[in-house]
């Protein structure tokens, strides 16, 4: 291994060393105008990926980066169309020298350079490259290419532009640029009632149960007073074409493979439509006829072997793009029936037949057998009789797909430029004429929503249509996704055909010559966007249910979670979000791998999956407001995205493993998945781990003795790195043994007698599996941020938080109490108790000193608990920040299921809201989303029929008030209704219903507030201890005046000072049940106008509590908003001085 | 019997690199190695037996994408592209894929301080040995 190290690194040096002369080079050419540019930065493009391909493999991470970026400037000019202007040429002039000073120094020292010298470097390219990749705004784009020396001053003036400019390049007549929706629903306009969604049946994820199928904007009144002929959509261009298709996982698995083999035609017929397939595949049929024709000039007696291994190898090239007859014809060769010469001569007749049919191309031999085929005639041809051939005849051989009967008389041998040209033209034609079906599409899928849904015979003629008029191209795929319209059931399914067919279609636009399609044509790939983006609200709702619900489990799920990124994918792309739209990719090709490998999704995994789903959501939702949306966050995503590859396969117990054994620096990042279990499994085996250095160079012997040793019984090597200690090249090799220390080093002597070649450097104590876990999860950002991001694990870190700040709380009360004792007094006092003769005045004094330096301390430490406590609650505040969300989130989709709901039942509705910029807690709007849609549901399917709902919320104290009113018939509460107010109730809540007088019904729900940190008084009352908030506090009350009320038996009035009285009102725990309290100690609440006195035993101080809700048996107490852990790790109620003020 | 396996790669280095990891693989036997698209498709007729094709995309003279719609029509090994791109979805990796590569796998990388086999990582060994097996 040293050896290949040595000659690798010298490679490095080599081939690093020819790419930076090509990239000189190149660069010269084209500095000089020589030649063909293209060819220029197609050389210095590869020049300085290879550099980088290099430096990566050998882990030169600075050295990588500049390469990188150097390389997407050249990708640029190379791909993009960026013109090679002076400004680009020069710094990569620059880049040039800088690599090459860093393979200098990199190739002597065998590590990465440092980044500072390179940095401004750096900069300038990512700047450039964000410039003209349109990244960096597009004034700015635009000055730079007129001139480039205004950049400083562009940059100036636009130093941050907003990332949807970022994701959203140049296109000044773009409409999205400046109203995105409203562009997106003008297209739909145009499209009538087309692309659309539907209501909700049944659910893409199967297990999904809550109905959340719903529609966006499309019904919209003016969208449907749209005209009802399509017109062009004004949709722009982005500047990246994603791939026509979306991947699927990124490697071929082997249950995939075979379940291809079922129909292996359908995936691979496509791939003829490549050109360069297609010129490929030509010559192989030029040349193996060729074979066949002078085989056949020889007379064989039997069949040459030679002819029947050429015809294998068309065959196998034939069945690989899915030409299955023309495999079957082939293998006639071997198949023995007749004269070599006869099947010869038959077998070339027909593979002439196939290649015009297929390719296109024929010549007058046998333009009398050809049927139509591949260049198809607009209309089939009545049936002919076969011309008079040679013995034996051929028989009429079927087109790819419902072949019409060959024409008679045949068509004129058309040349491949031709054939193209009228493929062209006639795909064209399929397109134009198919963008009129996508309204009938539409208007079909729409149905599901409502009573009229369509018949299975009204599919299935829909599918027939578009199968007649995609067959006759041979669009087997298209062809396929037609017939899963008609086998649609629902909605979902429906819907999901619907995604296919355009997705097929958009496959075969994609290998159309650029212009070929009219501009005004509404493509599939126009389609596809557009249909994506209205659908976009109702995707993510799907996507976050899923997510919540399956955690990324079950093959239904994974089938669901895929169409449901494609449609996002779409509308990623009709908003020109590239990098939206890769990361949408990535989730599904990272769910995909995980799938594969049958495990469970790593929880980062649908972290990040539910990240992209909040934050997908603020971001349309902001386009739909007409604002700049924050994408920063997606970046952020899709950088984790890519690190969570690396975590998937074990990233995360690699890192446990680091933690546990405490591996030494040199080992970080080192443990692959296979060693990670080799190391779990020694570490549950109990065995000791050392890290052993080996100087393996010199001596064979030991070498193969220790290599032995770490093979045998007593060993496990778990992995090694390479140390290199001036020119010699050592290792340091991670090894768990059997072997007690003292065991462990006499076999090493015996290995190594002169104990310099082979030692222990360091033995590994194996620390505790959760304090390394928590280590680890303390040590990583990119955790904490994604645990942040949403979910269960940022609710786990906020309680750790809410518990060391209830612990620190607790220490700085007893700091505190000693900062405020008189510990001299306490000695004097100590010592009169005693027998012990009083002080005297110098023992005082310097007791006295001793003292005063003692408390000094202590209150310095008060102080600096005080602060600590301050950042405590800081911290709290902002984690609890992070995991909060603006009300639109939830209010949005409900919009769009309040119109779902009304077309499932036959009529339509809308939803108004207000309050959706309030702040809320995931946990919360996971609830109210249930309870809102439950609260949806129950009115449309009754007999109510609102038409208009109207939603208010807002945070008020300690809860969230919710008001839903509608206009439709008030009904009284049945047993769904009930049961609802008893889940609300269970979770502390309430609600309740009343009757609008104008007509109507209004429903308040109110749920107390979570996850929020409370400032509160910890009061004690018996053995009870609860939390008043501070901000209802309004003062404390010690005295005895109180006063009886005689009408009302147990209640009083507590007589203040300034002679007003309030109502003592005590807390539910059975204590002061006639409101006296012995020690006169009251807590007087306010809320609104009502004040009450509220009779407590003592008062415990101030606290920044966690604030949780109520679960379990608690859930049923009343006046209670949650819990918190109090100092010392107690148990506070907290209480809801809303709710105790009003009862 | 070792599965036979070609290395096109522009790069010496990268070239160096992955038959050192393949000799860490008693399944996987290295016997072809090509600099380009045009000089593995060359290579072609010499070694009809191949099981697997480990290719690189960017390449001068033919690319990575060319040779392999030559290489699935005129050879049964099964074709494993080696993308820089880290993360899928990239429109190269995609179009692989699109002409039919039978995988696509991150080239290898790390750190200088540990040895090939725990660079490349597992992820090309398992593509490599599903792909085969698959066959």
């Amino acid at each position: 291994m040293n050896d290949e190290m040595d000659e690798i690194w010298e490679l490095y040096a080599d081939d690093g060393a020819q790419a930076l002369d090509a990239m000189e080079e190149a660069l010269e050419s084209l500095q000089d105008g020589e030649g063909d540019p293209k060819d220029h930065i197609g050389a210095l493009f590869r020049a300085v990926h290879t550099f980088k391909g290099n430096s990566r493999v050998l882990g030169l991470a600075t050295v990588e980066s500049r390469a990188h970026v150097g390389e997407d400037l050249i990708g640029l000019v190379r791909d993009q169309g960026v013109p090679l202007n002076a400004e680009i040429l020069d710094i990569l002039m620059l880049t040039g020298d800088t690599l090459r000073g860093m393979l200098d120094e990199t190739a002597a020292t065998r590590a990465d350079v440092d980044p500072g010298p390179s940095e401004k470097l750096h900069e300038d390219l990512k700047r450039m490259v964000a410039k003209y990749s349109g990244e960096g705004g597009e004034e700015e784009a635009a000055a730079s290419t007129e001139d480039a020396a205004t950049e400083a001053a562009t940059d100036e003036e636009d130093p941050a532009p907003a990332e949807v400019e970022a994701e959203a390049p140049a296109a000044p007549a773009a409409p999205a640029a400046d109203d995105p929706m409203a562009s997106m629903f003008a297209a739909l306009d145009d499209l009538g009632d087309a692309p659309t969604n539907y209501g909700d049946d049944d659910d893409l994820f199967g297990e999904m149960e809550d109905g959340s199928d719903a529609p966006a904007e499309d019904e919209e009144p003016e969208a449907a007073a749209a005209p009802a002929e399509p017109e062009p959509a004004p949709e722009p261009e982005p500047v990246v074409e994603a791939a026509p298709e979306p991947a699927p996982a990124e490697e071929a698995p082997a249950e995939e493979a075979a379940a291809d083999d079922a129909s292996p035609s359908e995936a691979a017929k496509r791939l003829l439509e490549d050109k360069v397939y297609h010129k490929i595949y030509s010559d192989m049929v030029a040349e193996t006829l060729e074979h066949f024709e002078k085989s056949l000039a020889d007379a064989p007696g039997d069949m040459p072997a030679d002819t029947i291994k050429k015809g294998d190898g068309l065959a196998y090239a034939a069945k690989q793009l899915g030409l299955d007859d023309w495999v079957a014809e082939i293998d006639k060769l071997k198949a023995g029936e007749g004269s070599a010469t006869d099947v010869l001569t038959q077998v070339i007749k027909r593979i002439k037949q196939l290649r015009k049919r297929d390719l296109g191309i024929g010549g007058d031999d046998v333009e009398d057998d050809a049927p139509a085929a591949a260049p198809a005639p607009a209309e089939p041809a009545p049936a002919a009789e076969a011309p008079a051939e040679p013995a034996p005849a051929p028989e009429p051989i079927p087109a790819p797909a419902a072949a019409p009967a060959p024409a008679a008389p045949a068509p004129a041998p058309v040349a491949p430029a031709a054939a193209a040209a009228t493929d062209k033209d006639s795909t064209t034609k399929v397109l134009s004429d198919l963008s009129d079906m996508f309204k009938r599409v539409s208007e079909t899928g729409m149905r599901f929503g409502g009573a009229n849904k369509p018949t299975g015979k009204e599919l299935d003629e829909l599918s027939q249509s578009i199968i007649k008029m995609v067959e006759e191209q041979g669009y087997v795929r298209v062809t396929r996704a037609a017939e899963l319209i008609a086998m649609a059931t629902t909605a979902t399914s429906f819907r999901a055909a619907e995604l296919q067919f355009y997705e097929e279609l958009a496959a075969v636009e994609a290998v159309l010559p650029q212009g070929a399609v009219p501009e005004d044509l509404l493509t599939p790939t126009k389609l596809l966007r557009i249909w994506g983006a209205d659908n976009i609200f109702d995707t993510l709702t799907e996507l976050r249910t899923g997510l919540e619900e399956n955690n990324g489990q079950g093959e239904t799920w994974f089938v669901g979670f895929d169409g449901l990124m494609r449609r996002a994918f779409h509308a990623c792309n009709y908003f020109r979000m590239e990098t939206a739209a890769q990361l949408t990719m990535a989730l599904i090709d990272l769910f995909a791998r995980v799938r594969v490998d049958g495990v469970k999704p790593d929880v980062i995994l649908i972290q990040i999956a539910r990240g992209f789903v909040d934050t997908m959501e603020l971001v349309f939702d902001a386009l739909d407001q007409g604002d700049n949306p924050d994408t920063s966050k997606i970046e952020k995503l899709f950088e984790e995205a890519s690190t969570v590859c690396f975590l998937a396969s074990g990233m995360v117990t690699a890192k446990s493993i680091e933690q546990r054994l405490g591996l030494p620096k040199e080992f970080h990042r080192v443990l692959s998945p296979d060693s990670v279990k080799k190391a779990q499994s020694a570490i549950e085996a109990g065995l000791n781990f050392h890290v052993i250095r080996a100087d393996l160079n010199d001596d064979e012997d030991i070498a193969q003795a220790f290599l032995d040793w770490v093979s045998s019984k007593q060993a496990r090597m778990i992995t090694n790195v390479t140390v290199f200690q001036d020119d010699i090249t050592l290792f340091d090799f991670l090894v768990a043994t059997t072997l007690p220390d003292d065991h462990l080093h006499e076999t090493l002597i015996q290995i190594d007698p002169s104990s310099t070649k082979l030692f222990s450097t360091m033995r590994l104590e194996v620390q505790e599996e959760e304090g390394a876990t928590q280590q680890a999860a303390s040590d990583d950002p990119i955790d904490f941020n994604v645990a942040m991001g949403s979910g269960g694990d940022g609710l786990r870190l906020l309680e750790t938080i809410g518990e060391i700040s209830s612990g620190q709380a607790m220490v700085q009360e007893m700091v505190r109490q000693m900062a405020m004792s008189d510990l001299m007094q306490e000695i004097e006092m100590s010592i009169q108790h005693s027998d012990a003769p009083p002080l005297n005045a110098r023992h005082r004094t310097i007791l006295r000193d001793v003292m005063d330096n003692h408390m000094g301390r202590l209150q310095q430490l008060a102080e600096a608990e005080t602060q600590l406590a301050s950042q405590l609650g800081q911290l709290q505040e902002e984690s609890v920040a992070m995991r909060s969300r603006p009300a639109n989130v939830l209010l949005k989709p409900l919009a769009s299921f309040v119109e779902t709901m009304a077309r499932k039942h036959g009529g339509s509705a809308r939803l108004s809201a207000a309050g959706g910029e309030a702040m809320l807690d995931q946990t919360m709007i996971t609830d109210l989303r249930h309870f809102l849609k439950a609260l949806v549901t129950l009115r449309m399917e009754s007999d109510a029929k609102p038409a208009k709902f109207h939603i208010s919320l807002a945070n008020e104290d300690d809860r969230v008030v919710v008001d839903l009113s509608d206009d439709g018939a008030f009904i009284e509460g049945n047993a769904d209704f009930a049961k609802l107010v008893e889940d609300v109730k269970s979770k502390g809540g309430a609600l309740k219903t009343t009757s609008i007088p104008k007509g109507g019904q209004r429903f308040h729900l109110s749920l107390p507030l979570h996850m929020i940190v409370l400032d509160g008084m910890v009061v004690r009352v018996g053995d009870v201890r609860y939390v008043l908030p501070i901000e209802s506090i309004q003062r404390i009350h010690q005295g005895k005046d109180v006063v009886p009320v005689v009408a009302a038996r147990n209640m009083a009035m507590l007589r203040l000072d300034d002679g007003d009285l309030i109502k003592i009102q005590p807390l539910s725990n059975g204590k002061f049940k006639n409101g006296d309290s012995p020690d006169g100690l009251y807590v007087i609440v306010r809320y609104n106008d009502i004040r009450r006195a509220i009779p407590v035993d003592e008062l415990l101080g101030q606290q920044l509590v966690l604030l949780r809700p109520l679960r379990g048996v608690l859930s049923g107490m009343r006046d209670l908003s949650g819990i918190a852990i109090l100092t010392g790790g107690d148990v506070g109620m907290v209480l809801s001085v809303s709710s105790f003020a009003s009862a | 019997m070792p599965y036979k396996v070609m290395i096109v790669d522009d790069a010496a280095m990268m070239r160096l690199y992955i038959s050192s990891f393949l000799k860490t693989l008693p399944d996987f036997k290295m016997v072809a190695q090509a600099a380009n698209g045009q000089d593995a498709l060359d290579k072609l007729s010499d070694h009809e037996d191949l099981d697997l094709i480990l290719l690189d995309i960017e390449m001068p003279v033919m690319d990575g994408l060319e040779f392999l719609r030559h290489a699935k029509l005129k050879t049964r090994a099964k074709i494993c592209m080696l993308s820089s791109v880290t993360v899928s979805g990239s429109p190269l990796a995609a179009k692989a894929r699109e002409l039919g590569a039978d995988g696509v796998v991150t080239k290898p990388s790390g750190t200088v301080s540990h040895d090939l086999e725990e660079r490349v990582g597992d992820e090309l060994r398992r593509v490599m040995r599903s792909l085969v097996e698959a066959a």
